[in-house]
C-alpha cells in the first residue's frame, strides 16, 4: 500500500538498518575492521603512529586513483588507463619545474590539466568514437606511456624542489596526501549524492538504455566523468611525484589494476550502478594493511601478490553472494 | 475426487518491509489449469518463485505427491518435476529449437566406438515428437532468435516436457503475444491437460482465466482470499474479490473528447524508415494528426510496428524520409533528449530494458528525466524530489513500503506504474503511451485510464498505442491502424466495431483466428 505519513519510529528505524546492512560498502567495511584487529594481533608494530603515518601517505594515491577509476565503474564503463595517465602528470609537472623553470602552482596546474585532457579524449573516444571503453583506454594506456617515455627520455627527472616536495609531507603527523585524498573523497561523495550529473551516473550504470529514454544526455556525463577521473589520475601521480622528489616514466605500471581491485573490493559492481567512493576507499586500505602486514610479518614480497589475488577472488564470491540485479 | 499433486501449508513470506505472502494454503489438482489472480503487489509472482525454486519460504510446507519437499534451487525444482515460465523468455537465441528444447539432455553418440559426439538425427526427432505432443508445428532446426515470442513461449513449454515436468506454472505468459498466438497458446496449455500435466496460470486478464482454467485463486494483499471451479462464479465476483470493492464499471468510456480541432499539436507527414531490428520491419509513408487533447489510439497486432513509429518519434530510430511537425512548426529529433526538450515523451512497452534503473529506489527513478526540468543549479532539490516521488506514488497507488525502496523489488506491475509516473511532472505536449496497461491489475488498469484521459483535459496530445481493441475503442476519439509498417486506416471511434479494428489489423476481413500469421 501507499506509503503511511505517519509511521511509527521502530519501522523507520528497522527500515535504516535493513538500508545500512544492504549498502554495498557494509561487507568490505566490516572485512577491513577485521583485517584491522587481525593485524593488530599479529604484530605489535601495526597499530601504532608511526605505521599508519606510513599506510595513509602509501595509500593516498591509490585511493584516489580507485576513486576516480569507481566513477568510470559506476557508469558501467572501464578505465583501463590510469597508472599511464598518472606517469605522464607527474612527468609533465616535473619537466615544468625542472626544465622550463615554471612556479609549481602554475606546473601543478598543468599536470592536472593534462590529467584532464587524457581523460576527455577516452571519453570522446567513448562516446563519439563508439570504442567501448575497455578498448578505448587501453589505447590510452599505450599511448600515455609512450609520450612519458618520449618526454623524460627515459630517465627519472629529480631533484624536485621542497616546495613541490612538501605536498607530500605531513602535517602533525597526517600526510598532506591523505588530507588531499580526503577533500577527493568529500567532493567526489558530494558530486555522486547531491548533484544531477552525479544522479546520472548512476542511472547510466544501472540501465544505460533507460537512461537515453530518459532524455538523458549521456554522452556528455560520460564525457564529464572521464575527464575528472584523468584529473583524479594526475593528481595521484604529481603526489607519487612529489613523495619520490621525482618523475619516474615508469611510474604507476599496473597501477590500473589496483585501482580496479579496489574499487571491486570496497563493493562497486562491475556492471555499473552501484558503489561509492567510500566503497573506493574502504577497497583500497584493504589492499594496502594486506599489504602492510605482510611486510611487518616478514613474508616474502613475491607472496604478496599471490596473497592478494587470493583476498580479490575470495571477496568477489562474498560480495556478490545475494546480488539479483540483471542490467 | 481428483489427485492433489501439489499442496502448500501455511507458506509465508517476508520481504524487507514487505509481507509478500500469509499462510497460504494451496491445493493443485493433477491435470487441471489452475488460474491465479490478484491486484499488483498481491504476491502471486512470488508464490510461484517459491515453487520454483528462486525464492525460500519463510515458513510454511510444501507436498508434492503427498510428500514433504524442499525446493532450494530452480535445479531442485526441474528435479521435482516444477518449471516456471516467466515473461523474459530464457532459451539461447542463437540455438536451435531442437538444442534449445533438449538442453541439459542432448543425445549424444559414439564415433569410432569412444568419442562422444552429438546426435543430431536422434536430437531433431526428439524434439519433433516432444512439439507433436502440444500440437505445434515449429521447424526444429529454426535458430530461436528467428521465432516469434509467441514461439519463443511453445519452445520454453516443449523444454518444460523434455524435463518431464509435472507442474508448469507460466506467469503472465500472454502479455507479449497477439490474439492469434494467444489461442495457439491456449491450444498448447489445454493438450498439457490432456497430457496430465498440472498448469498453474497467472494473468490480468479474467477472460483468458474464464476461458481455460479449470479453477482460480484470489490473492489479496499477500493472502489467499479463495479458490473456486471457474464454472460457480463471475468475472465480476473475481474482480470484487480481487480489490476487495466493486469496479464501477468495466472499460467505461471516454467523455466526449475537449479537443481544439485547429492545428495538430503533433503532425507526422510522410515518415519512412529504413528497416528496423531482426524482423526487417520499416515504416512506410507514414502521416498521422494529434490535435491537442486528444487522445489518438494506434491499433495492431505484435509486430505491426506501433512501437517502431513510437521510438522514430522518438528520435531512437533514424527517419529517412518525412517530417515532424509540432504545433505546425517543422522540428528535428535525432535522439530521446531533443524529444524530450520539445516536449514530446514516450512511455516504453519494454520497461525493464527501456523503463527502469532497477538499481536505483523508486524516488530517483520517477524523478530521472525531469531533473533537468527542476532547476537549473547542478543540485538535486532533496525536498522537492521527495515531494514529487511522494505525489506519484498516492496517485498511482504504487505499492512500495517507501520511496527509498529498490525498483528491482517492485512486482511487475508496480513497475509499469513507476514507468508511467516518471513522465507525469514533465508536463509534456505529447504523450505516447505504448500499451500502458500491459501486465496491470483491472483495478489500476481503470487508475491509469482515468489518468491518461484527464491528461488529455489538460491539453496534451496523447497517442496511445495498444494491441487490445477495447483500450483503444474505450479511450481513444480517432483510431488508426497499422499493419506490416503502414497505416491501413483511420476510423473516429463511434464509427467502428471491435471486431472491424481486428480484421483489418490481422489481413482479414471476419474470421480472425484463422490465417492470422505474425511475422511470416
Ligand atoms: N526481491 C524482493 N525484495 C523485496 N520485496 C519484494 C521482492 N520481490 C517481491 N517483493 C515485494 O513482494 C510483493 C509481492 O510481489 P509479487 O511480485 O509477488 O507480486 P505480483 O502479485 O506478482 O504482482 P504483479 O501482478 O504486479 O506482477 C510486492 O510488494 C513486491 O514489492
Ligand atoms: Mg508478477
Amino acid at each position: 500500500m501507499p506509503s503511511r505519513e505517519s509511521k511509527d519510529i521502530r519501522e523507520q528505524l528497522r527500515i535504516y538498518v535493513l538500508a545500512l546492512y544492504s549498502k554495498e560498502e557494509f561487507k568490505p567495511f566490516v572485512a577491513l575492521i577485521g583485517i584491522i584487529l587481525v593485524s593488530s594481533i599479529l604484530s605489535p608494530y601495526y597499530l601504532t603512529i608511526y605505521n599508519w603515518r606510513t599506510i595513509l601517505a602509501q595509500a593516498s594515491p591509490y585511493i584516489i586513483l580507485a576513486i576516480g577509476e569507481t566513477l568510470i565503474i559506476l557508469m558501467g564503463s572501464i578505465d583501463l588507463s590510469p597508472g599511464s595517465v598518472l606517469a605522464l602528470s607527474g612527468a609533465v609537472t616535473a619537466s615544468c619545474i625542472m626544465l622550463l623553470g615554471l612556479p609549481v602552482w602554475l606546473s601543478v596546474l598543468i599536470g592536472l590539466a593534462i590529467g584532464g585532457i587524457l581523460g576527455l579524449i577516452n571519453g570522446i573516444m567513448v562516446t563519439k568514437a563508439k570504442i567501448p571503453s575497455f578498448v578505448a583506454t587501453l589505447a590510452m594506456l599505450a599511448a600515455a606511456r609512450g609520450l612519458t617515455l618520449i618526454i623524460t627520455g627515459g630517465r627519472p627527472i629529480s631533484g624536485l624542489p621542497d616546495e613541490f616536495t612538501r605536498l607530500a609531507g605531513f602535517v602533525y603527523n597526517i600526510p598532506v596526501p591523505f588530507l588531499i585524498t580526503l577533500i577527493v573523497l568529500f567532493f567526489t561523495t558530494f558530486l555522486l549524492k547531491y548533484t544531477k550529473i552525479g544522479r546520472y551516473v548512476y542511472a547510466i550504470g544501472g540501465n544505460e538504455e533507460a537512461a537515453r529514454f530518459s532524455g538523458i544526455n549521456v554522452d556528455a556525463v560520460k564525457i564529464v566523468i572521464f575527464t575528472l577521473s584523468g584529473i583524479l589520475y594526475g593528481l595521484a601521480g604529481i603526489i607519487i611525484a612529489a613523495r619520490l622528489a621525482s618523475a619516474y616514466p615508469q611510474a604507476g605500471v599496473g597501477y590500473e589494476l589496483d585501482a580496479i581491485a579496489s574499487s571491486v573490493l570496497g563493493g562497486v559492481q562491475l556492471i555499473g550502478g552501484l558503489g561509492s567512493p567510500i566503497g573506493a576507499l574502504i577497497g583500497t586500505l584493504i589492499l594496502i594493511t594486506i599489504t602492510n602486514i605482510l611486510i611487518l610479518l616478514n613474508v616474502n614480497p613475491y607472496y604478496q601478490f599471490v596473497v592478494k589475488g587470493f583476498v580479490l577472488a575470495l571477496a568477489a564470491t562474498t560480495l556478490t553472494r545475494g546480488l539479483r540485479y540483471t542490467k | 475426487m481428483q489427485k492433489i499433486i501439489l499442496r502448500t501449508e501455511n507458506l509465508s513470506k517476508t520481504f524487507p518491509g514487505v509481507q509478500a505472502l500469509k499462510n497460504i494454503n494451496f491445493e493443485l489438482y493433477k491435470g487441471e489449469i489452475h488460474g491465479i489472480v490478484g491486484e499488483n503487489g498481491a504476491g502471486k509472482s512470488t508464490f510461484v518463485k517459491i515453487l520454483g525454486g528462486i525464492h525460500q519460504p519463510d515458513t510454511g510446507k510444501i507436498y508434492l505427491n503427498g510428500e514433504q519437499v524442499e525446493i532450494r534451487s530452480p535445479r531442485d525444482a526441474k528435479r521435482l518435476g516444477i518449471t516456471l515460465i516467466h515473461q523474459e523468455i530464457t532459451l539461447v537465441p542463437h540455438l536451435t529449437v531442437a538444442e534449445n528444447i533438449l538442453l541439459g539432455r542432448l543425445p549424444t553418440k559414439k564415433l569410432f566406438g569412444f568419442i562422444s559426439v552429438l546426435n543430431y538425427d536422434e536430437m531433431y526427432s526428439k524434439a519433433e515428437e516432444i512439439l507433436d505432443r502440444i500440437g505445434v508445428n515449429i521447424p526444429v532446426t529454426s535458430k530461436v532468435k528467428e521465432l516469434s515470442v509467441g514461439e519463443q513461449q511453445i519452445v520454453e513449454i516443449a523444454r518444460a516436457l523434455a524435463d518431464e515436468a509435472q507442474i508448469i506454472c507460466m506467469d503472465e505468459p500472454t502479455s507479449a503475444l497477439s490474439p492469434y498466438e494467444i489461442e495457439r497458446l491456449f491450444d498448447v496449455i489445454r493438450s498439457l491437460k490432456n497430457g496430465n500435466v498440472s498448469v498453474i496460470y497467472i494473468s490480468h486478464h479474467i477472460n483468458e482465466i474464464f476461458e481455460i482454467c479449470d479453477r482460480v485463486t484470489v490473492f489479496r494483499d499477500g493472502e489467499k482470499i479463495g479458490t473456486f471451479r471457474v464454472s460457480d462464479v463471475t468475472p465480476e465476483k473475481i474482480i470484487t474479490l480481487m480489490i476487495g470493492r466493486k469496479l464501477s464499471q468495466f472499460y467505461a468510456y471516454r467523455e466526449k473528447s475537449t479537443a481544439i480541432w485547429e492545428t495538430p499539436i503533433l503532425e507526422i507527414r510522410n515518415l519512412s524508415t529504413r528497416p528496423i531490428g531482426a524482423k526487417a520491419l520499416r515504416l512506410e509513408k507514414i502521416s498521422l494528426k494529434v490535435y491537442p487533447g486528444e487522445i489518438l489510439g494506434i491499433f495492431g497486432l505484435m509486430g505491426a510496428g506501433k512501437t517502431e513509429l513510437a521510438k522514430a518519434v522518438f528520435g531512437v530510430y533514424k527517419i529517412e524520409k518525412g517530417e515532424i511537425l509540432l504545433e505546425g512548426e517543422k522540428i528535428d529529433i535525432r535522439r530521446p533528449l531533443d524529444a524530450k526538450r520539445y516536449g514530446i515523451v514516450y512511455v516504453p512497452e519494454d520497461r525493464l530494458r527501456e523503463g527502469l534503473v532497477l538499481s536505483m529506489p523508486v524516488k530517483c527513478n520517477i524523478t530521472l528525466p525531469c531533473l533537468d526540468n527542476l532547476t537549473g543549479s547542478i543540485l538535486i532539490p532533496q525536498e522537492l524530489e521527495r515531494d514529487i516521488a511522494m505525489k506519484w506514488v498516492n496517485a498511482l497507488r504504487i505499492a512500495v513500503p517507501h520511496i527509498d525502496f529498490r525498483a528491482a523489488n517492485l512486482s511487475g506491475g508496480n513497475k509499469q506504474k513507476v514507468v508511467i509516473a516518471k513522465w507525469l511532472e514533465m508536463k509534456p505536449k505529447v504523450i505516447i503511451f505504448d500499451e500502458p496497461t500491459m501486465g496491470i491489475d483491472v483495478g489500476a488498469k481503470e487508475e491509469i485510464r482515468k489518468i491518461i484521459s484527464d491528461l488529455a483535459l489538460q491539453g496534451i496530445g496523447i497517442i496511445l498505442i495498444s494491441s487490445e481493441a477495447e483500450e483503444v475503442m474505450s479511450l481513444a476519439d480517432r483510431i488508426v491502424v497499422m499493419r506490416n509498417g503502414k497505416i491501413i486506416g483511420e476510423f473516429d471511434r463511434r464509427e467502428v466495431t471491435k471486431d472491424d479494428l481486428l480484421a483489418l489489423a490481422s489481413g482479414v476481413r471476419r474470421e480472425v483466428k484463422e490465417d492470422t500469421k505474425m511475422g511470416g
